[in-house]
């Protein structure tokens, strides 16, 4: 499964919250390039750094990251 | 495509000593004697490679990933670049030399060393910063 087939609502979730991808990379303890990557959906991220990302905003990976098509 | 300073500043930091050690061998040598220069190069190697393990251990998984292909593709495709423009390239680094007559068999391994690692440094920051520039 490549990059393309993954599509995440970090996004749309940072917005809500009023978070900067340097406060959610913070939370989740990676670097801001890292959470820009992962957002863009250009770098799959590992399960467990979806599971800290899901729970950084107290959803599951499910209401986070959803299967393009 | 953020920097991140402080990585690149303790690397340069790790790696600096280890260079003026030596590139400085006959200098430092002259002044402090050649067992303390010994002890120099090995705190320094030592060095390099604490900070080294340090700076990837604190790597995130994007990071990693970065550092994985840029040595694989950037690293690997330099090696071999560097080996066919040998003939080319290699002036430069013959120059480092002393001349012919008291150029010692050390010192040639040492040039041929240092090229290659040139090449691979060059190579591996070019697909370092493809990889990140692809992805941000």
């Amino acid at each position: 499964m490549g990059a393309a087939d993954v599509k995440n609502r970090i996004r749309v979730l940072r917005a809500e919250k009023g978070w900067s991808q340097a406060e959610l990379a913070e939370r989740v303890h990676v670097s801001r390039n890292s959470i820009n990557a992962v957002e863009n959906g250009k770098f799959d991220p590992s399960l467990p750094l979806a599971f800290r990302i899901a729970d950084a905003f107290g959803l599951t990976v499910e209401d986070v990251f959803l299967k393009d098509g | 495509m953020s920097i991140d300073f402080r990585s690149f500043g303790f690397f340069v930091g790790s790696l600096a000593p280890l260079l003026l050690v030596v590139f400085f061998d006959d200098a430092i040598r002259s002044v402090v004697g050649p067992i303390v220069w010994l002890l120099l190069l090995v705190a320094a190697v030592v060095c390099f490679f604490m900070c080294s393990a340090r700076y990837i251990g604190r790597l995130d998984e994007a990071a990693w990933l970065a550092q994985k292909h840029a040595w694989f593709w950037g690293g690997g495709l330099a090696l071999g670049g560097g080996i066919v423009a040998l003939p080319l390239l290699a002036g430069p680094f013959l120059s480092l030399l002393p001349p012919e007559s008291e150029a010692q068999p050390f010192a040639i391994l040492f040039a041929g060393a240092f090229y290659i690692a040139v090449c691979q440094a060059i190579g591996f920051i070019i697909a370092w910063i493809v990889w990140w520039a692809r992805r941000t």
